[in-house]
């Protein structure tokens, strides 16, 4: 058994993001008794570039930049951070309410040429119709799953063949794909989320990776029951656990850290030492997870604690249990 | 008033010489011996990808004084979005200019991405609108819409871009994009909107440019042509109490003398011998391609019969893809056609040669310092 770990990039700032961040609404006003040359040069990307370089020193095998209304568009998050990480997966989160089908597989064959197959996606879209109309989107609740369904048919399509047509209510093409080189590059992984049967169902049939949160009831059984549909369809499905993680040296003072953020008993956050939190880990991988995309309101101190000192305890683990 | 220079990032590739059109940096056609950039050593992938390529232009457009680059997207290309975001960070005044059909992204996603981009680069992102050029291609993208419904698409499209990006909340009601209480984080909506630079030749594109670009963008047309379509659209957009200025985007060849600015034409043409077609005899809608599609340049058997005035050559689109029409000359003879084109109304150039990365460096360090601008188009416009 293999675990994998990513990493929430912060794109929406986080609790660091004061020191020069715009997007702070409480930015301090300068301390004009020290002289500060920063002027303008520096944004929340230095920072989120940081973080990335963090998770990649520290042996995370991927990055995610979350599509978070509050922040920075996540492609442009990805793409900004691509050419300085070299090894970790780069997944970039949207709706495919945002654009058109073939045009997110056309931007994503680029991707994968400058950065080797690198690019995953994570695909969701708002459960809030008021929240969707903000972004342009006046889909219905009930069309939100058949346009992800289309979305994902289509973007195959054009990524497998160069000869490929589709009409469909919300997305079509004629003689779709790419020539040269542009053709014979992967489609990135596609991950995906939801617990209805209508999600389920879709994750079986079309997805790489299902998504669900810590926290979410009967976690065993839904991973079996996924991975059941998915084998009947012939398919397997890598399951992820998405985390909201405090990690100390000292168990209190990770305790203390969690409640100042206001995440004390939190359903889906884990909070603990290096020992319990690699046990916790394990524990959650016997349940059938196989990766894990954690994140904290400290992303950067966060991203080295868990990569020097949880992420080597679990690795060890598993190669002794192998 | 000053001029913008902007130069081209090419995204399917750029021939290694303007005299030997089949070799091609970029993987379009084969890695081998004389065209192995990027990226084979001693015949073998060294891991570089066509990116280190372009960020190798770019650089050198930035640093030979070009405000940025022109960034083309077809079904064949690299994607604008991806190399914008990936060169952001390495390069320091280098402009993004985008080229986007409104259809592809949804208005309120592209408003975010662009005030991204613009956060990351301190401003440094702008666009090409383009409307696409129907037919098969446009099919191909995903889009059936016809070109006058296209060019109405784009400007609901930037009317809500603007409008969520700088008055949001912001509520529209369109018959192609709508948007309710659509808005930016207030970090990303306190940076300037990009310049929109606009291209297209028809009617409807005109009515479209008016309302919301602030340069529209011709490919080189015969100069009087070029005045009057110039001044069609200044004066269209007067009408709706707006500014516009116009650029140019034409491709050069600049060299010492000349003699050796033809010479290299003359073998660039006879190059192409063997299969001469002209990248612009396609089927599409479009009324600025089918203006380039007029020079038939295909159709000729000696380079010289292209020359339709001094200096001027409308062979470029069977060296390359792209518009037929070009300036070859020495680089005084360039810097003149250009202070010609400024005193028939251009107010910014998009520029570009072949080999892109070393023409970069030439064009600027030897055109773009003789050109006099507005003070050589008063002495002109008295000629
Ligand atoms: C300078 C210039 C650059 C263009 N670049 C692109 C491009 O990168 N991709 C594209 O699909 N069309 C491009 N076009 C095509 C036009 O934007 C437009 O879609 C086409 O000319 C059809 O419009 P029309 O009928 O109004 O001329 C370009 C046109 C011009 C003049």
């Amino acid at each position: 058994m293999s675990l994998e770990f990513y990493w929430y990039l912060p794109t929406a700032g986080d609790g660091r993001s004061k020191a020069f961040d715009q997007l702070s609404p409480a930015k301090d006003t300068p301390n004009t008794s020290i002289r500060d040359l920063r002027r303008d040069h520096y944004t929340n990307i230095d920072y989120i570039t940081q973080v990335a370089r963090a998770a990649e020193l520290t042996g995370f095998d991927g990055l995610i930049a979350p599509d978070d209304v509050a922040g920075e568009a996540s492609w442009i998050v990805a793409g900004l951070i691509a050419r300085d990480i070299k090894r970790p997966k780069i997944i970039a989160e949207f709706s495919p309410g945002a654009g058109s089908a073939v045009y997110f597989a056309k931007k994503s064959v680029t991707f994968q040429r400058y950065s080797g197959n690198r690019l995953g996606w994570s695909l969701a879209t708002s459960t809030d119709a008021a929240s969707r109309k903000a972004l342009g989107d006046f889909i219905t609740d009930a069309d939100v799953p058949r346009r992800l369904e289309e979305f994902l048919i289509v973007s195959k399509g054009v990524a497998a063949s160069t000869d490929f047509t589709f009409k469909g209510e919300f997305f079509e093409v004629l003689k779709g794909g790419f020539g040269g080189p542009l053709s014979g590059w992967n489609l990135p992984e596609i991950s995906l989320s939801g617990e209805t049967s209508e999600a389920l169902e879709i994750s079986a049939g079309y997805g790489d990776v299902h998504v669900f949160e810590l926290g979410t009831a009967d976690l065993a059984s839904k991973i079996a029951r996924l991975k059941a549909l998915a084998a009947s369809k012939g398919r397997t499905l890598t399951i992820a656990l998405k985390a909201r993680i405090f990690a100390h040296d000292d168990l209190d003072r990770a305790a203390l850290e969690a409640k100042r953020a206001g995440f004390e008993d939190d359903a889906h956050t884990l909070t603990g030492d290096y020992d319990s939190l690699a046990e916790d880990l394990a524990l959650l991988a016997d349940l059938g997870v196989n990766r894990f995309q954690l994140f904290a309101p400290h992303s950067l101190e966060t991203a080295y604690r868990i990569g020097e000192h949880v992420l080597p305890r679990i690795r060890q683990a598993l190669k002794r249990a192998a | 008033m000053s001029i913008d220079f902007f130069w081209r990032l090419p995204t399917h590739g750029c021939s290694t010489s303007v005299r030997n059109p089949s070799l091609t940096r970029g993987d379009w056609v084969p890695l081998t011996e004389g065209n192995q950039a990027p990226g084979l050593y001693d015949g073998r992938p060294d891991g570089s990808t066509y990116i280190d390529h372009v960020a190798q232009i770019a650089k050198a457009a930035e640093i030979s004084g070009f405000h940025g680059g022109l960034i083309p997207s077809f079904p064949m290309t690299d994607d604008p979005w991806v190399i914008s975001s990936h060169l952001a960070r390495e390069t320091k005044t280098f402009r993004f200019m985008i080229a986007f059909q409104p259809g592809f992204i949804n208005p309120v996603e592209t408003a975010r991405l662009t005030a991204s981009l613009q956060r990351a680069t301190a401003g440094r992102a702008l666009f090409n609108i383009i409307t696409g050029g129907g037919g098969p291609a446009q099919l191909w993208w995903g889009d059936s819409f016809a070109h006058d419904d296209r060019y109405g698409r784009t400007t609901e499209f930037l009317d809500i871009l603007k409008g969520v990006w700088k008055e949001g909340p912001y509520s529209q009601n369109g018959k192609f994009y709508s948007v309710e209480n659509g808005q930016l984080p207030a970090a990303l909506a306190a940076t300037d909107l990009p310049e929109i630079y606009f291209s297209g030749s028809s009617d409807a594109a005109l009515q479209s440019a008016s309302k919301h670009a602030d340069y529209y963008l011709s490919w080189l047309e015969p100069f009087e042509q070029l005045k009057a379509k110039f001044g069609a659209v200044k004066e269209k957009t007067d009408a709706l109490g707006r500014k516009i200025k116009c650029s140019v985007r034409v491709d050069l060849i600049a060299r010492p003398t000349e003699e050796e600015a033809w010479a290299d034409a003359k073998a660039g043409f006879e190059a192409t011998a063997h299969k001469r077609s002209d990248s612009f005899k396609q089927a599409s809608d479009s009324v600025g391609a089918a203006r380039q599609a007029a020079f038939k340049a295909s159709d000729a058997k000696h380079y010289d019969e292209l020359i339709i005035g001094p200096n001027l050559w409308t062979g470029f689109s069977l060296l390359r893809g792209g518009p037929a029409l070009g300036i070859v000359g020495s680089y005084e003879q360039c810097a003149q056609k250009l202070d010609e084109l400024i005193a028939l109304g251009t107010d910014s150039f998009i520029l570009a040669g072949t080999p892109h990365l070393e023409e970069a460096y030439r064009v600027g360090e030897e055109v773009l310092p003789l050109v006099r601008g507005r003070q050589a188009s008063l002495s002109i416009a008295a000629e």
